[in-house]
Order: structure tokens, then C-alpha cells, then sequence
């Protein structure tokens, strides 16, 4: 695995989105979902970029089981390093398609720590958000990607509203816990709608299957939550334990890509896909 | 009889029987008929009485209200005389004054003019009695002369009621000579006059009042008892309710006081308690009479002295949650007081309200966890004392301004033990000593034995703050000295004094500097004579209800014994052990009270110590029993304060390891070298799986140590030798600084930039100096512990820091910095 040489790629297709995951609540499944959905979208032929924006609980690097990282996401924000020393290529070792490059976080308690100082310093986060949208522009223009996707920190992080502000897609992941959605209501009425003004998409994740017994069960709650919260449902997952159990091991869409939970995510992927 | 003199009729019955406001609408109702301005007049008359007669303020604001509208109708309406216009015109200024907030004195003075030149004395009377809090000083001294001279012109039965209730603005007169001189008058003519009208309790009234405030500290129990309640209900029940009130709020506050005066005149501390409970029970009545009247001096005053009593209760309340209440009981009464406090001029009043809720606040701030909170707090209660000081100067009293000042130079010690930077930190100890001696400057110049006491002792103990950062021997001997001397002098004025606090305080501050300077000198009759000190404070601690005081006196008694036993060469072995004995049973006993307390740090540190008493007699199982305690009162620390829980477990495991280093370092010295190596390379070992950096340094160390003892007990004579020095070699290098006397404030320098891990081995080797004299060894490991304290404030500060920066933006947060980078935005 070597750091991405990005220079020489033709763009393939004319796509190019950012989408953040985000969330009310912390493990909604933000980071799961982003993974495995860069994968099914690299799988396809897309060229993505993952970065891992979660800098209070970094885990993209474990869930990618990485030894070891030259450059992490700090280094970059910190200008320790350029964009493309951190994106590491993991497209040979996941047989891509398209590209597969992903930013790591260093989850060490120092980085963590030095990461949430700066976390109401606005100055360093404007210029996060420089170096974020300047990136972004190089990915799409000269590297040819086609998705980035943001992992974030759920709730109010400034991390998480400098990748937001950046999104095409913003995306909010919740389960269903009657905590998280007056809690994910609140986050829209009172970030993504009045500050943001930005309108996201929502993903319901970790559905009980108790809940989802027939087709019409889907549905019912798509409508029920969208009336509830005033957005758009994109997705609903069920909750299933083989998800559970499989975690931190290898990415489950690449295990099990016929599992109901890889084709929900591909439905995910498609949405993306279709989109403009 | 005609319809009119019946309806007249009505009226006087309906007055007579305090009906008034029936009397009022009647004599409006009769006006309609007769269009006699005098029924008019004479219904306001009936009006205001009516609403001073409610027992209810916002009833009564309403009454003041309605009264003043209805003046207003009836000046455009009625057909009055100028007199009687002008009277209602005072009328309607005096109840604007009341709703006022606060009560508008210009109004007050207004309205008490015209109704001097109306001839209205009574009512001027009256209202001149409310008057005087909100007046200034000057102002105030003007009003209440005239007021007795009204008086004076009153019929025999008014006079002496209303001597006694102008009694009630004078105690909140500032100029005490003044105020004495005017209470001395009224107590004398009150006296004489009560004595014509047969009225004993207003005589006894004026002799408690006379007494309390004239010789305020040799107050008989005897004068007091003369003065029951009933007393006070016989006097009151002729007044309208507000005046009912204000004087019954004010004959509790003046029975409280006296009562308060006689528990601090009292030895015996479960009496004295008592009696402040009951002097506090007082105020607290006190209290729920004035709430019912505007009467806002008095009410701050009730106030004020509730809180104190509170705060008075709770030092002596052995009961740990008990107290914690107390202190909070007494911290809502002086909030209360100093809210009040702004709606008047009693600056004095306002001065200790402040000055008490700071105290209360900082026995809270105690309990407060987080080192970060704790310092803003601490900030704030030394504002509030400035505050306190401020006001007291204002109105030149001392006494005050003594406490104020001493209590902002004892915060300013807690503060410098709280800051984390060097300069900081020295800083505040300055402030500390400078504001000690302004205050012991101001009670010098009072009467106030036990104020002089305190603020000897508070100076005492900002000497020895102030002796910690400072660098040379000279200078610390000096202050040490300085120390030494308030010290006795304390000792000396708490002889003539009672207060449990304040006497074990002065022993408390003269055992430290006996000690410390012992210890400097190396002077064993000052360790005799600190000795000799504590046990008297450990004594008068277990009088209070200060335990971990108690403890405290316990725990430096314990360490005296040590320093003791290692300093005097003379004593004989066996008496040394029975030092050692007498060390580890006060340790013990310490250890105990602290965990009641569930102060689990104390407790961890008073068993470290037995620990190294243990070490010192070379037991080194009983050493490895009291650090297995030491681990166990820390995971409680780290139960009860998460944060910490790191560096306490990092603290433990250091404690279990060196134990075992310590043992090994013995071994080598008696020449058994694989034995060394082969405990080394176990503790090695037992390290790891630590991830803490200084504990894997250390594994390190006892590694290397290891191999190389393994090498001294070869027989290959050349690797032998060089392996035996060096290990001498490392055995030096590991302890270089412990030996410094600057060590801890040279530390201070480095210690905010290096990590706490890094320091935590030195913090602990020094009784590792096997071969130093004892002497050295005891020095060393007082440092240790002055820097395992500061290391802790270091660390948990870092923690706190840590803790506040997580903390999430708020929508406002995200507001506001959405806002600054729209133009970044707005650029693409
Ligand atoms: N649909 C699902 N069914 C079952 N478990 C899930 C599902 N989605 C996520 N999880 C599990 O939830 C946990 C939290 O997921 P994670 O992606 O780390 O959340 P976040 O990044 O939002 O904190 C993980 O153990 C993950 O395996
Ligand atoms: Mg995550």
C-alpha cells in the first residue's frame, strides 16, 4: 500500500460529490456506513476518497486494520504534510474498480487531545475549512474523484460543521431511539436549517427487525419520520447482529456481499449514483 | 339622631375596632352626602392605616397603589383646604417612596417635612424611623436627633415606644461613637420613662439594648433572660402589623445577637452550640416577621445574622453532611442579605454580608472537584472580600476591614497553591503576605481580641507559603522566624480568648512553624516544642467540627515524631523505635478520620508514610502490606474522580514497584547480587503490560538494573568490578535532585513543562538514598511529599483543561463562526 499518486488520473465520469455522514448521537453507525459505502462505490468503478473527520473517536484506522501510517488527516490539517501524502490507496487491496483512497485519524489520546484544543478555536477552524474546500476542488478537478465521503464526530463539533459546510450531500444517520430523533430534529432545526442552511438526507440505521416485518413496515416509518423531521429518508437498515459480530475484523460488504446488509448499503450507493 | 351623626357613629366603631378600610369607604361614602372635606381627609387617613395593617408586602403594594390613584381622583374631584391638600399630597409621596425599589429617600424626606409642618408628628415620627437606612451617614445622624426630639414632645405612653423604635435605625447607624452616644441617650430616657408608665419589659428592653450595643462583649446572661418573649408581644399589640412586625423582627434580632454574643463567650462547646442554634433560630423568626414589611435595613440585617450564625454552627457540627448543610444554609441567608443589601446604604451591613458569604462560599469550595472550577470560584470569593473590604472602609470600620482583608490573604494562598505557573503562583503568596499584615495592621487598632488572633495566625500561614517559593535558606529561615513569632503571639491572645476555631488554628500555625524551622535548621528542641504544639491543636481540633483539620494536626504530629526521632543522634535505639511506634499509630489514626471523610487521597498519603516508616526500620513486607493500602485508597480517588484516575493508578503501581526496587537496592548493599537480579527482573516483569511512559522507564531501569547485578555476581573479577560501580553509578543518577533543598521550587520552574509521568519516579526515589544519614533521608522525603501534591494540582489541572476543551460549541458558537467564514464560502 503505497500513498496515492493521483496525479495521472482521467476523470471516468462526469460525478462529483461530497457527502458527510453525520449524526445526532454518537454510534448511529456513521463510520460503519461510510466505509462499507466507499467500498461498494470504489467496487463500481467510482474513484472515492474516504476521510476520516472523527477527531474525537478516530476508528476508520481500525476498522481498516492499518499497521502502520506515515501521514495522518492531523498532519494535513496541521500543515505538517500535503493532502495526498495522507490518502493511503487501498484499492489493490480490495480489488477496486475505481480508486479507493482513505484519510486515517490518529486515534492516539495525545492526538485526540491536541485535535480538541483547537475544537472552539475558530481561527484553526477556518482554516480547516480552507484547506477542506481547497482539497476538495483538487480531488474533483485535477485527481479526477468522484466521491468524497466524510466520516464525522456526531453532534456539535466544529470538525463536523466545517465538513458539512463543504457537503453536497449531507447526509444524518439515526437509529431508532426516541433520544436520538428529538435530538437529530433539534440538530436540523437549529444547525443545518437556520446556521447551515443546508437541508440533509437521512439514513435510518439499526432498525429492529421486529419493525420491519413487511414491505408496507417500510413505508410506514419512511413517511412517519419525514413528517416527524421534515427531510427526506434515503435509507432504512435494519439492525442485523452478524453486522455486530463482524466489526473491526474486515469491512462486511466485502465479506458478505450478498447479505441483506451490503444490498441495503448498494441501494444506498445507487442513490449517490443517481443523483446529480 | 339624625342619618349623618348614626353613619358617624358607624365610623368611630368600625375605626375603634381597627376596621379601617370599612371606615374608610364609610366616611367616602358619607362625603358623597355631606361634601365635608374633613370625612374625606379623614378616610384617607383610614385608607392608610388600613394598609398598614396588612401582613403581606405584595398585598400592601397593592394598598399603596390604589391609595395613590384614589388621591389623585380625589385632588380633581373633592374640594379640600390647602392644608389638607398638602397633607394628602405627603400622603401620596410616601407611599410613591414606598414602591419604589428601592425606597426612594428624597420622597421620604419630602413627605416627613410636610408633615412636621402640618403638625403630623406622630406620622413624621414614624416615617423618619424607616427613613434612616436608606439615608447616608451624615444624612442619617441628622434624621435620628430630630427624631428624638420629636419624641420628646409625644405624650408619656408614645414616648417610650417610639424612644425604642428609633433604637432600630441607630443599630444600623455606621459611626459607632455617634451611634453609642445617641443609644446611651435613649436607653436612659427610656429607662426613666418606663419606670413612670409602669412598663417593665420596655425598661428591660432598653437595658438589653442599652448593654448589648454600648459593652456589646460583657452582656449578662442575667439582663438577657429579664427580656422574654411575652414581653415583646405586650408591647406590640397596640401597633399597626407592619410596625408589629418591624419591632418584633427587630426584638429578635436583638435577642439573637445576644444570645449569639453569649455562646461566643462560651467554653463549653456543646453549650456553645446550642446557644448559637438557638441565637440562629432567632434571626430565622426574625427573618419571617421583616419579609412581611419593607423594612429592608432590618431585614438585611436579620439576614445577615442568620447567615453568620449558620456559618458559626457549621464550624463546630462534627456531623459531616450535617455541616456541608449548614454551610449552605449559610451561604442562601447571605446571598439573600446581599441582594437586599443594594436597596440600602448600610454599608457596614453590606460589608459583612459579603465578607461571610465568602467564607461560606470557600468552605464549599472544598468540595469542589474540579481544580478549575475550584480556582474560579476561589476568585470570585476574593472579589467578594474585596468587595466586603471596600464597603467597610467606606464607613471607617476596622473590625471589617480586618476581616476582609485577612480572609482575601488567606483565598490568595489557596490560590497560589492552585496555579500552576511559577510566577503565578509566587504572586498570589505575596499578595497573601502583604494583605496578612494590612489586616493584622487594622485589628491591632480595634478591641477585637479574637480578630487579632486569627489574623496573627492567617499571618503565620502566609509566611510559610510564601517560605515554599522561596529559593535560598536565608530568606526561608526568615520567614520561617517571622512565622515562628505570630505563631506564639497567637498562641498567647487565644489564652484570653474562647473560640474552639481560632485556638486550634494559632496552635495549628505555631506547631508548623516550630516544625518547618526544626526541620530547616535541623534544630531538635523546635521539633520537641512542635510537638508539644500539635498535641494541643489535635486537641482543640477534636473540639471543633473541623476533622480533617483534626486529621491534618494528626498527620504533622506523626511526621514530627519522625523528623524527631531521626534528628536527635542522642536518643537510644529502643527510644527511636518508640517514636517509629507512636509515628504509625498517629498515621493510622489520621488515615482513619480521613476516610470517614472520604478524603482517600490523606488517607493514601497518611499509610505512604507508615509505608516509609516501614522502610526505614528495613521491613520490607510491612512496607509492601501499607502500599498494597496506598493502592487501595487511590483506585477510590480514581473512583470518585475519573479524571485522576490515570495518574492514581500510575501513583500506585510506582508505590508496590519501588517497594521492591527499594528491597533490592538493600540485597545489593549486603553483596547478594543474584538475589538482586533475580527480584529486579521480576518487578521488570510485573511492568509489562504498562503503557504509562514513566512505568515502562522504569521497567526499563529495573531491567538494566538486572542484568547488571547479574554481572557483579559473576566471578570474572574485571565484569564484576565494572558492573558493581556501575551500578553505584545508576543508584546516584537516579536520585540527583533529592537532595537539593531548593528541589521544590526549582521544580516549580521546570515542572508545568514536563509531563507529570516523567517526575513520577523521581517523586519517589528519594528514600531510596539508602545510604544518606537519616537525617538527609527525612529531609528528602518531606520534599517528596510537597511534590507529589503539587504534582497532582499540575496534573489535575491539565486534566480539567482537557475536560473544558471537549466541551461542544453551542448553536450560538456555531453562529457566530458560520457567520466569520461566510466569505470564505461566499468566495467559491
Ligand atoms: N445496521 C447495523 N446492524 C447492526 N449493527 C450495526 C449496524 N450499523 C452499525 N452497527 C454497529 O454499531 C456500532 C457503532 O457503529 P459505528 O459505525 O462505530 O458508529 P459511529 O461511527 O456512528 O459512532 C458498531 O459496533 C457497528 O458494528
Ligand atoms: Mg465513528
Amino acid at each position: 500500500m503505497s500513498n496515492a499518486s493521483v496525479g495521472d488520473w482521467n476523470p471516468n465520469r462526469n460525478k462529483n460529490r461530497a457527502i458527510t455522514i453525520h449524526s445526532f448521537k454518537g454510534g448511529t453507525g456513521k463510520s460503519n456506513l461510510s466505509a462499507n459505502m466507499a467500498l461498494i462505490l470504489a467496487e463500481r468503478g467510482w474513484n472515492v476518497v474516504l476521510l476520516d473527520f472523527d477527531f474525537r473517536a478516530p476508528s476508520l484506522n481500525a476498522l481498516f486494520q492499518m499497521n502502520s501510517i506515515k501521514y495522518w488527516i492531523n498532519d494535513w490539517l496541521a500543515q505538517r504534510c500535503e493532502l495526498n501524502e495522507v490518502l493511503v490507496d487501498l484499492s489493490d487491496r480490495y480489488q477496486t474498480m475505481g480508486k479507493f483512497l482513505v484519510g486515517f485519524t490518529n486515534p492516539s489520546g495525545k492526538a485526540i487531545n491536541e485535535m480538541t484544543m483547537h475544537s472552539l478555536d475558530e481561527e484553526w477552524q477556518a482554516r480547516v475549512l480552507q484547506l477542506v474546500l481547497d482539497g476538495k476542488d483538487l480531488l474533483f478537478e485535477q485527481y479526477g474523484i468522484n466521491f468524497q465521503i466524510f466520516d464525522t464526530s456526531p453532534g456539535f463539533a466544529m470538525s463536523s460543521i466545517n465538513a458539512i459546510l463543504a457537503a453536497d450531500d449531507p447526509i444524518l444517520v439515526i437509529k431508532m431511539d426516541h433520544l436520538d430523533i428529538v435530538g437529530t430534529y433539534h440538530l436540523i432545526k437549529g444547525v443545518y436549517d437556520q446556521t447551515l442552511g443546508k437541508k440533509p438526507e437521512l439514513v435510518v440505521n439499526k432498525v429492529p427487525c421486529s419493525m420491519l416485518q413487511n414491505p408496507e413496515d417500510y413505508k410506514r416509518l419512511k413517511s412517519e419520520l419525514s413528517l416527524k423531521l421534515g427531510i427526506e429518508i434515503i435509507g432504512i437498515i435494519p439492525c442485523f447482529c452478524e453486522v455486530m459480530e463482524n466489526m473491526g475484523r474486515h469491512l462486511f460488504v466485502k465479506k458478505h456481499p450478498d447479505h441483506e446488509f451490503s444490498q441495503s448499503i448498494s441501494r444506498l450507493a445507487e442513490h449517490f449514483e443517481k443523483g446529480n | 339622631m339624625t342619618d349623618a351623626s348614626m353613619e358617624l357613629r358607624r365610623i368611630t366603631i368600625l375605626e375603634r375596632n381597627a376596621e379601617y378600610h370599612d371606615a374608610a369607604e364609610q366616611c367616602f361614602l358619607v362625603y358623597q352626602q355631606t361634601q365635608d372635606s374633613d370625612l374625606a381627609l379623614r378616610g384617607f387617613r383610614n385608607l392608610n392605616s388600613s394598609i398598614w395593617r396588612s401582613n403581606n408586602l405584595a398585598e400592601m403594594r397593592t394598598g399603596l397603589s390604589d391609595l395613590i390613584s384614589r388621591i389623585r381622583k380625589a385632588k380633581e374631584t373633592m374640594k379640600f383646604e390647602k392644608d389638607q391638600l398638602a397633607y394628602l399630597e405627603a400622603v401620596a409621596l410616601e407611599a410613591e417612596g414606598w414602591l419604589a425599589e428601592p425606597p426612594d429617600s428624597e420622597k421620604f424626606i419630602q413627605a416627613t417635612e410636610c408633615f412636621i409642618k402640618l403638625g403630623e408628628l406622630e406620622h413624621a415620627l414614624n416615617l423618619i424611623t424607616s427613613l434612616i437606612a436608606y439615608l447616608n451617614p451624615d444624612k442619617q445622624i441628622h434624621w435620628a436627633q430630630h427624631g428624638i426630639e420629636i419624641a420628646t414632645t409625644l405624650s408619656p405612653e408614645k414616648k417610650d415606644t417610639y424612644y425604642l423604635l428609633l433604637v432600630e435605625p441607630l443599630l444600623l447607624y455606621e459611626d459607632v461613637e455617634t451611634k453609642e452616644a445617641l443609644l446611651k441617650e435613649i436607653y436612659n430616657r427610656t429607662k426613666a420613662l418606663s419606670q413612670i408608665n409602669n412598663r417593665d419589659h420596655l425598661g428591660n428592653i432598653a437595658v438589653l439594648t442599652g448593654l448589648d450595643l454600648i459593652q456589646p462583649y460583657r452582656i449578662q446572661e442575667v439582663e438577657i433572660h429579664s427580656i422574654r418573649q411575652d414581653n415583646v408581644h405586650e408591647l406590640v399589640r397596640s401597633l399597626d402589623k407592619t410596625t408589629h412586625n418591624r419591632i418584633q423582627g427587630m426584638l429578635l434580632n436583638l435577642l439573637g445577637t445576644s444570645h449569639y454574643r453569649m455562646a461566643e463567650a462560651e467554653a463549653i462547646t456543646d453549650i456553645r452550640q446550642e446557644l448559637f442554634k438557638k441565637a440562629k433560630d432567632y434571626f430565622l423568626q426574625s427573618v419571617s416577621m421583616l419579609e412581611r414589611t419593607s423594612a429592608y435595613g432590618e431585614l438585611l440585617r436579620a439576614y445577615t445574622l442568620a447567615g453568620e450564625g449558620f456559618l458559626s454552627i457549621a464550624e463546630l457540627e462534627h456531623d459531616f453532611n450535617q455541616r456541608n448543610e449548614y454551610y449552605q444554609l449559610g451561604e442562601m441567608h447571605l446571598q439573600k442579605s446581599r441582594s437586599i443589601g443594594g436597596f440600602t446604604r448600610l454599608l457596614q451591613l453590606r460589608a459583612r454580608a459579603a465578607i461571610n458569604l465568602g467564607v461560606a462560599l470557600e468552605r464549599l469550595s472544598w468540595f469542589e472537584l474540579s481544580l478549575e472550577r475550584r480556582k474560579k470560584k476561589l476568585i470570585e470569593i476574593y472579589e467578594l472580600q474585596i468587595e466586603g473590604r471596600d464597603f467597610a472602609q467606606q464607613t471607617k470600620s476596622l473590625q471589617e476591614a480586618g476581616y476582609a482583608t485577612m480572609y482575601a490573604s488567606e483565598v490568595s494562598g489557596f490560590l497560589s497553591d492552585l496555579e500552576t505557573r511559577s510566577n503565578q503562583k509566587r504572586d498570589w503568596a505575596i499578595k497573601q503576605q502583604k494583605l496578612s499584615r494590612t489586616s493584622l495592621a487594622l485589628f491591632q487598632k480595634t478591641l477585637d481580641k479574637k480578630g487579632l488572633v486569627a489574623a496573627l495566625s492567617s499571618a503565620a500561614f502566609a509566611c510559610s507559603k510564601l517560605a515554599d517559593l522561596t529559593p535560598t535558606f536565608e530568606e526561608k529561615k526568615a520567614l520561617f522566624e517571622d512565622m515562628f513569632l505570630y505563631g506564639e503571639l497567637a498562641i498567647e491572645g487565644a489564652q484570653k480568648i474562647i473560640d474552639p476555631v481560632i485556638t486550634a488554628n494559632a496552635y495549628q500555625q505555631a506547631g508548623n512553624a516550630a516544625q518547618r524551622l526544626g526541620i530547616l535548621c535541623g534544630d531538635g528542641e523546635l521539633l520537641k516544642k512542635a510537638i508539644e504544639l500539635y498535641d494541643y491543636a489535635v486537641q482543640a481540633w477534636s473540639k471543633t467540627g473541623e476533622r480533617n483539620k483534626h486529621a491534618n494536626a494528626l498527620t504533622q504530629l506523626a511526621d514530627t515524631f519522625l523528623y524527631f526521632s531521626s534528628l536527635d543522634f542522642t536518643v537510644k535505639e529502643t527510644t527511636r523505635k518508640h517514636y517509629l511506634m507512636q509515628s504509625e499509630r498517629l498515621h493510622q489514626k489520621a488515615a482513619n478520620i480521613y476516610s470517614n471523610l472520604f478524603f482517600f487521597h490523606d488517607e493514601g498519603e497518611n499509610y505512604w508514610r507508615i509505608g516509609q516508616i516501614h522502610l526505614l526500620k528495613e521491613d520490607y513486607h510491612g512496607a509492601q502490606e501499607y502500599f498494597d493500602k496506598v493502592q487501595k485508597s487511590f483506585d477510590k480517588v480514581a473512583e470518585l474522580i475519573p479524571s485522576l484516575a490515570e495518574i492514581y493508578s500510575v501513583f500506585s503501581t510506582f508505590g508496590t514497584t519501588f517497594v521492591g526496587l527499594v528491597d533490592g537496592l538493600s540485597i545489593i548493599k549486603r553483596g547478594n547480587y543474584s538475589h538482586a537480579s533475580k527480584l529486579f527482573k521480576e518487578l521488570a516483569s510485573s511492568l509489562n503490560r504498562e503503557t504509562d511512559r514513566s512505568l515502562r522507564q522504569l521497567r526499563q531501569l529495573l531491567t538494566a538494573l538486572s542484568s547488571i547485578a547479574i554481572f557483579a555476581s559473576t566471578n570474572d573479577s574485571k565484569e564484576n568490578k565494572k558492573a558493581k560501580t556501575e551500578l553505584e553509578r545508576m543508584i546516584v543518577k537516579l536520585t540527583p535532585d533529592a537532595y537539593d533543598q531548593q528541589l521544590p521550587y526549582s521544580l516549580h520552574k521546570t515542572i508545568h513543562r514536563l509531563q507529570i509521568f516523567l517526575i513520577a519516579p523521581k517523586l519517589f526515589f528519594p528514600p531510596l538514598l539508602l545510604d544518606l544519614p537519616l537525617k538527609e533521608k527525612m529531609i528528602a522525603m518531606t520534599q517528596t511529599r510537597h511534590l507529589v501534591r503539587m504534582a497532582l494540582n499540575m496534573y489535575q489541572a491539565t486534566a480539567d483543561q482537557r475536560e473544558s476543551v471537549v466541551k461542544a460549541p453551542t448553536e450560538d458558537v456555531i453562529r457566530n463562526y458560520v457567520a466569520r467564514i461566510s466569505s470564505i464560502i461566499a468566495e467559491r
